[in-house]
């Protein structure tokens, strides 16, 4: 196994005042080293569940509740949070949609990294003399800057966050996230709110970062157009499990799933004029799920035991699927 | 059937076919500084709007942060009065109105916020914001509460969502209470900012093929604003495109598509991510940083940025070219042709 | 239709009811108005009357459990009869100056430009002076009596409420869904009166509630410095204000009456605190 995460069976809860709500239903796969993995889905799908998951950052409320997250060999969920705390911010980053979760409004841009940089930086810890200290970290920050194509560093490392437009933020959030070249990271939205040239220049540059340090990313979002120009393997999440995985090109040009075929096709294209179908009905309640495969409601293919019985993860050719439609594959033998 | 509501919009009065038009539209903001609050400068969200919209037609207007199109919106809701420019409804000059004359403005003419739970009263059912609505522009009378319920169906919900509170709706929800809202006071023009943006994909698709399904049967004419060109080319039949203020380009859409003119209608149109894996378009990746309209443009907006400028685009503002009947551009590359 | 009512009543009781601190301090505001309300029925209402020098100064007791003041009157009877004083004062005093406060506050924001600015100036000056003192420049034009020194308090505290509510219209004003019926063509006043006042007003409620007991703090205060009740009005400010020349000999004609002055306002506060949660519907679920 090369995978630098592998997360096995994942379940997770939330207490509310109407119940339990179950966000994660067993949710698996793994990332290469190296990798950028899509993970997609709607509202509800538990993407971002996910992705706080791994990090541990799940609010009170919400308790993992079965299955293992293995990160470079680390069990995490038997990781005290102390030893989690080493972890975060140096081996695991997340970037996130919105700056104002970790821009601290009273800091300037160079305050923001200083501190990182004082804590982390093993060659800037290494020096003694305080004057030195502050040149090296003055010149790290702004190297950092140049490689995000930060424009004017010199002068943005004054300025405060609600100085900065939302590209300026989200490149300073790529500078810290890749800056202390962690093993992987965890980007929940990255470009949803900004513009779509904006977006195109911060994807591109997400891009070559990764290339060049190799990192794993993994990309939570709905927008399927970014996932297919950035990802090499997506997951497609609905209602708290992945219901099917496999590399971009077979996913995409060959919807295994109903739910994804339907997400294809609700899609209108700016490339293309096509007709759009959308798909009926609405996201599952997430409290008090009904037996049974949870997209049956929505599906145009639905059949009796996808009433009753929860459809078993299958590996097809390399993919993986969870659909009854796929049943007869077991029968046929092409399932590992 | 409670008493139909007239959803037909009257023939025009001319007979001809435009029924709103745009000229030269400009909105600037002041900013005040100071102790005594004086005005210490501007922010030139728009500078010059200009376009027609026809009857039961969609105009998509497209761009990004600053580019004013939601300013514009909001202008022709009469939410904003223009600092100059014109617009001109029916053949009537309604750039400027009374109080009164709004309030026949506003009958005909209602805006589709972005934000659906933001524009719904966090406090009221659903049923007593729709029928307050139609109170006001006295609209059903005794028969009010069954005119609801027809509007809910006809937006793709029941009678039971009457009764909800706002925040006991789903977005998509929302987004069709807030059109049941706008569509019960029969009007012929939807202003539309953003309808899809705080929706789920599946349901985007739901609310778009319930906008089209609409305008066909009753021939609503929407002005949709978005910066989401894939819902363009979807449902507008033209778009304009704005840049810091100024329209740039304006064409049917299908035209647009296949050939645009303006170096940042291709850019724009060349970064929209595509669901389709290694499909090797090149994308046109703009230098800088979306424009801070606090300064006036005096020559093309778009110079800071454009992969092919020119010295005569930061001189003189480009004129409007007419690339054939229905396409118009404003840039100095195109004069050249 | 009357489902989703209960529905919402249940949720409000269930928000309510998990927080202790809440719990008990609506225990402590429905002990209050039990006496208030009841009070002259347990205790007879000539005890102010009753002089009794004989027993005067008497510690607790078994008799007398609060102990008795200089004119020989139980405390305890003396405070339970009181409470209905304070109660009414506070009351009035809060409701009064909310009413004047929200209207004049909400108009001025909605009305803006001249007539606001000029406004606000006002109740800046009336900000400007100390509040303790201008009571009591009011009690000593309109004379001492518990009537007056409610009416001086409601010269104080109304523009309080304005300022809050200005505040509150202010940003409502600017929201989208107040926008968005401005666009539908909702007439100004409609607009001002059914949806912004309602959204603008609940952090007002809960601010009222808290102060009804502050205002009973501030009426103690003036009591105390012998504005306000006659000796025979038992409200308890002026009960403190009895004991404190027997402060070393007799205690206990303080610091009775002290300690439900502090418990009564500590109940509504810990009110007010439950209810600015229960009332918002965008914080609930």
């Amino acid at each position: 196994m090369n995978g630098i995460l592998e997360v096995e069976d994942l379940r997770v809860e939330f207490r509310t005042y109407r119940g339990i709500v179950k966000a994660l239903n067993g949710v698996s796969f793994t990332v290469e080293r190296g990798e950028v993995f899509g993970l997609a889905g709607e509202t509800g799908s538990g993407k971002s569940v996910t992705g706080l998951a791994i990090q541990r950052l799940l609010p009170g409320n919400a308790a993992i509740v079965g299955g293992r997250i293995v990160f470079d060999g680390k069990d995490l969920l038997s990781l005290k949070e102390e030893d989690m705390n080493k972890i975060r911010g140096k081996e695991i980053t997340a970037v996130f949609q919105d700056p104002h979760t970790y821009l601290n409004p009273v800091f300037t841009v160079h305050d923001q990294f200083r501190d990182i940089l004082l804590m982390n930086d093993r060659e800037i810890a290494s020096l003694k003399d305080k004057r030195e200290v502050k040149k090296a970290v003055d010149n790290k920050i702004i190297q950092m800057l140049a490689e995000v194509q930060m424009p004017a560093p010199e002068r943005v490392v004054k300025m405060y966050p609600h100085e900065l437009s939302g590209g300026m933020k989200q490149r300073m959030m790529l500078a810290m996230a890749f800056s202390l070249k962690p093993k992987l990271i965890i980007a929940d939205e990255p470009t949803t709110a900004l513009d779509v040239t904006i977006q195109a220049q911060v994807l591109e540059l997400m891009k070559s970062l990764q290339r060049r340090y190799g990192t794993s990313v993994i990309l939570i979002t709905h927008d399927l157009g970014v996932i297919a120009e950035t990802c090499r393997r997506i997951a497609v999440m609905y209602a708290g499990r992945i219901v099917e995985m496999g590399g971009v090109d077979s996913v995409y040009n060959e919807p295994l799933h109903p739910y994804t075929r339907g997400l294809m096709r609700a899609l209108p294209r700016a490339d293309k004029d096509m007709k759009v179908e959308s798909i009926g009905g609405s996201v599952p309640d997430l409290v008090g799920l009904p037996p049974g495969c949870p997209f049956h409601p929505r599906c145009s293919r639905a059949m009796e035991v996808c009433r009753k019985l929860n459809p078993k993860t299958l590996n097809i050719d390399g993919r993986v699927v969870e659909c009854h439609l796929y049943d007869e594959e077991i029968a046929k033998g092409r399932v590992a | 059937m409670g008493a139909a509501l007239t959803m037909r919009a009257e023939k025009s009065e001319t007979g001809n076919d435009v029924l709103i038009k745009v000229e030269g539209l400009r909105k600037w903001f002041p900013i005040l500084g100071g102790v005594l609050q004086r005005t210490v400068g501007y922010v030139y969200a728009v500078e010059d709007a200009t376009f027609d919209i026809k009857n039961a037609e969609t105009l998509a207007l497209v761009g990004e942060s600053g580019s004013g199109k939601t300013t514009v919106g909001l202008m022709l809701a009469k939410l904003e009065p223009p600092t100059a420019g014109k617009i001109i409804y029916r053949n009537r000059d309604v750039s400027r109105l009374s109080s009164s004359e709004t309030k026949w403005y506003r009958k005909r003419v209602q805006m589709v916020f972005q934000d659906p739970y933001a524009s719904l009263n966090p406090r009221m059912l659903i049923k007593d914001t729709i029928m307050e609505v139609m109170k006001v522009h006295k609209v059903g009378g005794r028969n009010s509460y069954d005119n609801a319920v027809e509007l809910m169906t006809r937006v793709g919900l029941s009678e039971e969502h009457l009764y909800r509170y706002p925040h006991e709706l789903s977005g998509g929800q929302r987004q069709r209470a807030v059109l049941a809202r706008a569509l019960c006071v029969e009007p012929e023009f939807i202003i539309l900012d953003e309808p899809t943006a705080s929706l789920d994909v599946s349901v985007q698709a739901q609310v778009l093929d319930l906008l089209k399904s609409l305008q066909d049967e009753f021939h609503y004419t929407y002005l949709l604003i978005t910066h989401n060109l894939a819902v363009v080319r979807y449902i507008s039949d033209r778009t304009v495109v704005m840049y810091r203020g100024m329209w740039v380009e304006s064409s049917p859409t299908r035209k647009l598509f296949g050939g645009a003119e303006h170096p940042y209608t291709r850019a724009l149109l060349s970064s929209v991510p595509i669901p389709e894996p290694r499909s090797n378009v090149a994308k046109q990746l703009l230098k800088g940083e979306p424009p801070n309209p606090t300064e006036r443009v005096k020559a093309c907006p778009f110079v800071d940025r454009c992969p092919h400028v020119m010295p005569v685009c930061g001189e003189k503002m480009p004129p409007t070219t007419w690339i054939n009947g229905s396409h118009q551009v404003r840039c100095w590359l195109s004069v050249k042709k | 239709m009357r489902e989703l009512r209960i529905r919402e009543l249940k949720y409000s009781l269930h928000l309510f009811s998990s927080n202790k601190l809440v719990v008990i301090g609506t225990a402590i505001v429905l002990f209050y108005v039990f006496l208030a309300v009841f009070g002259r029925l347990i205790v007879d209402a000539g005890e102010p009357y009753r002089l009794d020098l004989k027993n005067a100064l008497k510690p607790p007791s078994s008799e007398h459990l609060f102990g008795t003041d200089d004119l020989g009157r139980d405390i305890m009877k003396l405070i339970v009869l009181g409470a209905g004083y304070d109660m009414a004062v506070s009351i009035f005093v809060v409701a009064v100056s909310i009413a004047i406060g929200t209207v004049l506050g909400a108009v001025s924001a909605y009305l803006g430009g001249k007539f606001d600015e000029v406004f606000m100036r006002l109740v800046d000056i009336l900000f400007a002076f100390p509040g303790l003192l201008f009571a009591m420049a009011i009690q000593m034009i309109l004379g001492k009596s518990l009537f007056n020194l409610a009416i001086a308090l409601i010269v104080v505290w109304w523009a309080g409420y304005a300022r809050l509510m200005r505040g509150q219209v202010l940003a409502e004003k600017g929201k989208l869904y107040v926008r968005a019926a401005k666009s539908l063509g909702l007439p100004g006043h409609r607009i001002l009166f059914k949806h912004i006042l309602p959204n603008a007003i609940y952090p007002l409620l809960v601010s009222a509630t808290m102060d009804i007991g502050g205002v009973m703090l501030s009426a103690a205060g003036l009591s105390f410095i012998g504005l306000g009740p006659t000796p025979f009005e038992p409200e308890w400010g002026a009960l403190v204000n009895r004991g404190a020349p027997f402060l070393f000999v007799a205690p206990w004609i303080m610091f009775f009456p002290g300690l439900m002055i502090l418990l009564a306002s500590l109940g509504f506060n810990l009110v007010g605190d439950g209810l600015r949660d229960i009332l918002d519907p965008r914080l609930r679920r």
